[in-house]
């Protein structure tokens, strides 16, 4: 799948911006890298240079929030504008403090004053891809609940997950709520796209697992009920109103890891952002 | 909705009315900030810039009501993240007055759109990204209540019992809409409700669907106040016991109807009113 962002690139003496098209499952560092490329080659002759190492950059998103490098392009928030700016760049604001995000608000300022700029990218503010429903931005792509009972077919499960380039957490369910193992879990899943909640025979019945779709839920998170040896009728209440996924065999872990990585990488639909 | 990483400022357009519209502007602010820390400081910012004591805005944020642009009013302790689509706060002084009506909303934005330099200003805003970015809920209620659907008539005289100590309360019997999804109803209550009330009785301390509630407080990490009804410390399920040590407990429940219910809110209101007035909630 394929997303145009609106891409701006400042290094303290030169900036670019300007449309830029490419897959969704792509790194924003490859992002600036390719950006940051692509200005060399046009300014080659005037030896204007900017730095293609991405790692030289904080990124930010349009409403200010940092973006890691390891972020795919599917999950800059709307409006799909990505600020890059050179770790050396001055802040023009003179906030010591505030530093590359400064300079990130000063930026945005200079996209809508300046004439030639602003027309390009209020067009693209005018276009579908400003409205694309990107995917959670979150540290992790994935938390694994789960039971300690199920914890072998859970260890080949993030195996698989791994091998699909998606990251994963996987910590066993809190029986309480109030407790440093419910605090754990509570962050890992407030920094994970989705919850994937492995269920077996000896967590089913157990009101624990209610309690982390309840969570889930609440904060808009996609959960998908990865059960084994468990039938999906045996599911009651909120749960039962999720698309399941047997995960008995090999065969079926690997489709799951591969569906969640097309998840991760497609247009979020109803997910919230 | 994912948790920002780093996100600190929000821009939005400040209109300030006081006798006429003063100012009409946008800013970046600190999502966090509650509209009277914003409108105090947009307004010293404003001075700073006028030379002229005389031309100065003398106003104090404390003294405005605040509305969105659909001129809705918005609760007391709203942050500018609260800020509604299309993330415009009125701030209105009435001087002494308490109320403002529909028809000053609908002449304070028609006289910004047709004045010279709010106007533009605020048509430019209004076409740019800042207009879509969705807003943190407002919180519409003081408490979401939980509870079985076997303890409906309990319940329903607890909330009316509440209100009469103006506590807001959600409870899905009375409050859920017809003809939409309720588990989205339900959600959008969560989002909107500074803290939780779960009525544990023999009837609810075994459902799911209680369980289900606690946890997205827990995830939404709203203050949850337990109230045990009828149900003896060592009936309670292991996974709530952890509960009870802050739990409000119910001592006379044989008159269900009527007193037991105003008995328990009134231990309950000043519980809840505690949290609205500190305005401590995410």
């Amino acid at each position: 799948m394929m997303r145009e962002l609106f891409a701006v690139l400042y290094d303290g003496t030169a900036w670019r911006t300007g449309r830029y098209q490419t897959t969704t499952g792509e790194t924003l560092r490859a992002v600036v890298g390719a950006n940051a490329a692509v200005y060399n080659f046009q300014r080659a002759e005037s030896g204007s240079h900017m730095s293609t190492d991405a790692d030289e950059y904080d990124m930010f998103s349009w409403h200010l929030q940092r973006l890691p490098g390891a972020a795919r392009v599917a999950q800059v928030p709307r409006p799909g504008v990505l600020l890059a700016v050179h770790r050396d760049a001055p802040s023009r604001i003179g906030d010591a403090e505030a530093g590359t995000m400064a300079v990130a608000l000063q930026l945005r300022r200079e996209l809508e004053r300046d004439e030639e700029v602003s027309a390009r990218f209020f067009d693209f503010m005018d276009t579908p891809a400003a409205r694309w429903p990107a995917v959670p931005l979150t540290e992790r792509d994935l938390l694994v609940s789960h039971d300690a009972a199920d914890a072998a077919v859970v260890g080949q499960l993030v195996e698989q997950l791994g091998a699909a380039s998606l990251t994963c957490l996987a910590v066993e369910r809190p029986v309480l709520t109030i407790s440093t193992e419910g605090d754990d879990w509570r962050r890992g899943l407030a920094t994970s796209a989705v919850l994937v909640s492995v269920i077996g025979p000896s967590s089913v019945d157990e009101p624990a697992l209610h309690r982390e779709a309840g969570a889930a839920w609440a904060l808009g998170r996609a959960i998908v009920p990865a059960l084994v040896g468990v039938a999906p009728e045996r599911l009651h209440y909120l749960l039962s109103r999720y698309q399941v996924r047997q995960i008995d065999t090999a065969q079926a872990r690997t489709a799951l890891a591969s569906e969640l990585a097309e998840f991760m990488t497609g247009a979020a639909g109803g997910m919230a952002d | 909705m994912s948790e920002p990483v780093g996100s600190q400022l929000r821009r939005v357009f400040v209109i300030l009315y006081a006798d006429g519209v003063r100012f009409a502007l946008w800013v970046d602010w600190p999502e966090t900030h509650k509209l009277t820390a914003l409108v105090d400081g947009v307004v010293g910012a404003v001075n700073a810039q006028e030379d002229d004591p005389q031309d100065h805005v003398e106003v104090r944020a404390a003294d405005c009501l605040f509305f969105g642009w659909e001129s809705e009013q918005l609760p007391v302790g709203t942050t500018v993240a609260q800020v509604p689509e299309p993330g415009v706060v009125v701030a209105v002084h009435l001087g002494g007055e308490n109320v403002a009506s529909q028809g000053l909303m609908l002449g304070i934005r028609s006289s910004v759109m047709q004045n010279d330099t709010y106007g533009p200003r605020l048509r430019r805003f209004l076409r740019g990204p800042d207009a879509t970015r969705p807003a943190a809920p407002l919180f519409h209620f003081d408490a979401f209540v939980s509870y079985s659907a076997q303890d409906g008539p309990f319940a329903a005289s607890l909330v009316g019992a509440l209100r009469a100590f103006d506590v807001a309360c959600f409870l899905a019997e009375m409050s859920l809409a017809a003809g939409r999804l309720w588990a989205e109803q339900l959600r959008a209550a969560l989002l909107s409700s500074r803290a939780g009330v779960i009525l544990l009785t023999p009837q609810s301390a075994h459902s799911d669907w209680v369980q289900a509630e606690v946890g997205a407080m827990w995830a939404l990490r709203r203050p949850v106040i337990p109230t045990v009804v009828g149900l003896e410390p060592n009936d309670m399920p292991t996974s709530l016991r952890a509960l009870l040590p802050h739990a409000v407990i119910a001592t006379d429940v044989t008159d269900t109807a009527g007193g037991a219910a105003q008995a328990l809110a009134a231990q309950l209101a000043p519980i809840v009113t505690g949290i609205r007035e500190s305005g401590d909630v995410a």
